[in-house]
């Protein structure tokens, strides 16, 4: 189908004042339009948040914890998510809306991780940060109130990459992950899709910004297949848990995303994949302006919420 | 009796006060009793780019218009002069 009305509307109107950055954006355009992009998320649903620090491996990391009950709650199912943003933009705040929402809808406890930025946090550090932050809550479920056995991890775009290791990472653990649920990710350096090609310009996730998140990971050593940065390339997928994955119809990491679900049925990995007809990359994001990302981002909810009480 | 009587008393509604306010919930960093003068970009008033693509929508949403497409140029926005034109233009007041 062509662009859905509203995802056409805003992306007009986008494109007509191109922010600031666009084409050679800064460090400071990437993590500025980000947040800005928030004023598009729409209302968050009341939840309880509590953040905190969480001691992973040799580092305290900022956390946020959201329930869609307040006060005391055990044997909850959760969700440790990682936020998009190229691994070098996007925080607990740029991403609060969603993680309500995912709480919210799917009924569970979602623990977002802000794991430390690129370049800052020189390359791999994010990876790291994930892994130790998602060991860490699980060395402690009844710290967060969680079920054990009901533990997911989740990313949008670059998120998602994060997600993704960790669910291979501990692939041999157990209790294991219930889950691993991502939203339109970033699973391919390489800008060699069709998606990629056809979509590189005008639809909110320019691949001139794709270039720019490279260029600030990029650290001596690191090729474009590594396999933490590009999983849907050659990285081994066997033993991943159930894997949730929805990417939007006009979003250039659709390809991507659609190679890495194949390749995870092959594999054997029960995948749950959908396209988003009509929709744009970070539709997650755009409720507020965009009425059937609401529809969609429900969609995912209701899968999450599905997968989260299937156990293990 | 007919309420047509007070007809003569409605006086025109001044769009731009309202645009002027709906700006005003675009540019947070603006304090609430600050002007916001009507020829300084309102980039310089700590609007962003993708600010002022929200601001866009919300003068849309308010005054219930769509901008033709031919009129989605930056300088149409680019302060509360051009943006309060515009407004006025297409309700044709």
């Amino acid at each position: 189908m062509p662009l859905e009305a509203a995802a056409a509307r805003f992306l007009k109107r986008l494109n007509a004042v191109a922010p600031q950055g666009f084409d050679q954006p800064s460090l400071d355009d990437l993590r500025g339009n980000l947040r800005a992009l928030t004023a598009f998320a729409g209302t968050a649903p009341a939840v309880s948040r509590v953040d905190e620090t969480l001691a992973a491996g040799a580092k305290r990391l900022p956390i946020r914890i959201y329930a869609s009950q307040s006060g005391h709650w055990s044997d909850a199912p959760g969700l440790i998510y990682f936020h998009g943003g190229g691994l070098v933009a996007g925080d607990l705040d740029t991403h609060d809306a969603l993680c309500a929402t995912l709480a919210k809808a799917a009924s569970c406890v979602v623990i977002a991780v802000d794991y430390g930025l690129a370049p800052e946090n020189v390359f791999p550090g994010p990876f790291d940060d994930a892994l130790d932050a998602a060991e860490a809550i699980l060395g402690a479920p009844g710290r967060y109130g969680l079920d054990p056995k009901r533990i997911a991890v989740g990313g949008d775009s670059a998120g998602g990459a994060l997600a993704v290791h960790v669910a291979r990472s501990l692939r041999e653990r157990a209790p294991g992950l219930i889950g691993l649920a991502l939203l339109c990710p970033a699973l391919n350096v390489e800008p060699s899709s069709p998606s990629r090609m056809d979509l590189a310009r005008g639809h909110l996730l320019q691949e001139a910004t794709l270039a720019a998140y490279w260029r600030l990971i990029r650290i001596d050593g690191v090729a474009t297949d590594d396999e933490r940065l590009s999983p849907a390339l050659r990285a081994e997928v066997a033993g991943l848990p159930p894997t949730l994955l929805h990417v939007a119809e006009f979003d250039p990491l659709r390809d991507e995303g659609e190679v890495f679900g194949r390749r995870l049925k092959s594999a054997g990995v029960k995948v749950s994949l959908r396209r988003h007809a009509g929709l744009i990359h970070h539709f997650y994001g755009l409720g507020g302006a965009i009425p059937a990302a609401r529809e969609a981002l429900a969609v995912f909810c209701a899968d999450l919420a599905a997968m989260l009480r299937a156990g293990p | 009796m007919s309420t047509l009587a007070y007809q003569d008393d409605v006086r025109p509604v001044d769009h731009g006060l309202e645009v002027e306010a709906v700006a005003r919930r675009a540019l947070p960093t603006l304090a609430a009793d600050a002007p916001i003068p009507t020829d300084v970009p309102l980039t310089r008033l700590g609007l962003s780019s993708l600010g002022s693509v929200s601001l866009m929508m919300a003068i849309e949403d308010h005054f219930k218009i769509v901008v033709p497409d031919a009129d989605l140029r930056p300088e149409n926005f680019r302060n509360l002069g051009a943006i309060q034109a515009l407004v006025a233009r297409l309700l044709g007041a």
